[in-house]
């Protein structure tokens, strides 16, 4: 299995200009990962112990069943077409510095790095090519998957259907009931909310984690999200007494962005700010356009600012690295998983937006998000 | 992007004032860091908080359903107030019998000037707002 990705250029490796290919050669002996050389017609000039270790192949074995044998076409292609393809559509530039992809031979998984050996001139004269082991980080991946897979199969569904099950009895049988039973649905229902809300953070970061986050992206109105949102977080707000008030500008234009996402982010921010702000307190989510007059460029600001207990200047520099928790009080409302901050940077900067927060303490605080309005052409 | 990093003296003006709890004076500070920065995202972050700060001053102040009249004792003088475009128009609306809430939608300033406006009425003893 070939897989073309991660085809990126980077920095040229530091060997002296001047070198002979044989002094490639000779270098790459004294290399512990699986290396080749190749001349600047992929003509192969030698491998080392480390590459006849590895695939039990020596130089005369790979000569004899060709290396793109060795490689299989798709592979060899991933390697050459990018230096190739340069070469071609402008022979005064130069091949790329280092091309990376993907090899996977008798169960185990390389990344090939190939570096562009110059001359002087800076002309092309041959390649390496380094082979690093993979395999025990593509195990890891699939560690995650799975473990993915577990918690939404083995956790998250049971979880929802018991949750569900919950809201029937509390309705059905909750205003027979005296006051301390009440307690024990709405507690139950409050827990099983919390074990949701971590096992989806967990989820979110193991999908960032593996940089397997997909926005679906659409023309998303401002005021449609957030209304949404605000709807959502109204019963919490309504229990603890805290206002929610909007501040939209009229005539806000559409942003390309995922909705659920965004609404996800908006939740987030506006849980935060209730949980933390006392009974009687405001919450507010401000919305309108920001225009740079140097560049016209136009951007959507939302914020949601409390007049909740606000955030200590030393703990507002690590509130979005993961598991930190917004302030210290342990009451049961408060409790969370300290990755919710974490999600919504990573949300925002998804959708090429910015992400601040400033705080008074003992006064309030803002969270602000800036993202770009027009954004289609590199979505 | 131009932003208020280059010119850190100015946010911590404006925090000195927020730590006095000078917060009128520090959102008008912040504004004024505006017109020179004006899409970095901590000043923007400033004033909305200060604007939920204060507003939800002012909301403590001014009861929505309390209905605001002339202070009799300045009537006379009104004629001589130097009063800018929205305050005059806030002004002409308030009669005794329309409410803080009424006076919000009517004025179409927004509830936040037009609950700053009352309150440097207030301040400055144009209005009463006694029930």
């Amino acid at each position: 299995m070939t897989d073309r990705k991660h085809l990126v250029e980077t920095q040229p490796i530091g060997f002296p200009a001047d070198l002979s290919m044989q002094s490639y050669v000779s270098f790459i002996r004294n290399i512990s990962l699986p290396a080749m050389v190749f001349d600047e017609r992929f003509t192969l000039l030698g491998i080392n112990g480390s590459f006849q270790k590895v695939f039990q192949l020596t130089h005369a074995d790979i000569q004899a069943r060709s290396v793109q044998g060795f490689f299989g076409l798709a592979t060899w292609d991933q390697l050459r077409l990018p230096v190739e393809e340069t070469a071609q559509s402008n022979p005064a530039i130069t091949s790329p510095s280092q091309l990376e992809t993907e090899f996977e031979r008798n169960g185990k998984f390389f990344k090939l790095t190939l570096t562009t050996i110059k001359n002087p001139q800076s002309k092309t004269v041959g390649f390496l090519l380094f082979f690093i082991d993979m395999t025990r980080e593509k195990m890891l991946e699939q560690v995650r998957a799975d473990f993915t897979s577990m918690i939404v199969h083995d956790l998250r569904s049971p979880l929802t259907a018991v949750m569900g099950n919950l809201e029937l009895l509390s309705a059905e049988f909750g205003e027979s009931s005296n006051p301390e039973t009440l307690e024990l649905f709405q507690d139950s229902l409050d827990q099983s909310q919390r074990l949701l809300n971590l096992i989806n953070d967990l989820l979110d970061i193991s999908k960032i984690e593996s940089g397997k986050f997909d926005l679906n992206r659409e023309w998303v109105t401002p005021h449609e999200v957030i209304s949404y949102s605000v709807r959502s977080m109204e019963p919490l707000a309504n229990r603890v007494n805290v206002t929610v008030e909007l501040s939209l500008e009229p005539d806000l234009p559409p942003i390309y962005a995922d909705k659920d996402k965004l609404i996800q982010v908006l939740i987030n921010l506006l849980s935060n700010a209730i949980k933390f702000t006392p009974a009687n307190g405001l919450v507010q989510i401000h919305c309108r356009k920001i225009v740079d007059p140097a560049t016209t460029t136009t951007r959507l600001l939302i914020s949601v600012s409390d007049t909740g207990e606000g955030i200590k200047p030393d703990h507002l520099d690590k509130l979005f690295e993961k598991y930190q928790q917004v302030g210290k009080k342990k009451t049961r409302l408060v409790k969370g998983t300290g990755l919710g901050l974490f999600i919504v940077r990573e949300l925002v900067e998804a959708h090429h937006g910015n992400v601040a927060v400033v705080s008074h303490y003992g006064h309030g605080s803002c969270f602000s998000l800036l993202f770009p309005i027009t954004e289609s052409s590199t979505a | 992007m131009k932003t208020v990093e280059q010119a850190p003296e100015l946010v911590a003006e404006g925090e000195s004032l927020l730590n006095e709890e000078r917060f009128e004076e520090a959102m008008n500070h912040f504004r004024h860091c505006l017109e020179q920065y004006p899409t970095d995202l901590k000043i923007l972050s400033y004033i909305n908080l200060l604007e939920t700060v204060l507003l939800h001053r002012y909301l403590g102040r001014f009861p929505l359903q309390l209905n605001p009249r002339i202070n009799p004792e300045i009537s006379d003088r009104l004629t001589q107030l130097n009063l800018q475009s929205h305050e005059g128009y806030l002004l002409t609306q308030i009669d005794g019998r329309t409410s803080v809430k009424s006076l919000i939608y009517i004025c179409g300033l927004g509830k936040f000037l037009t609950l700053r406006t009352l309150n440097t009425f207030l301040d400055d003893n144009i209005i009463v707002i006694a029930p």
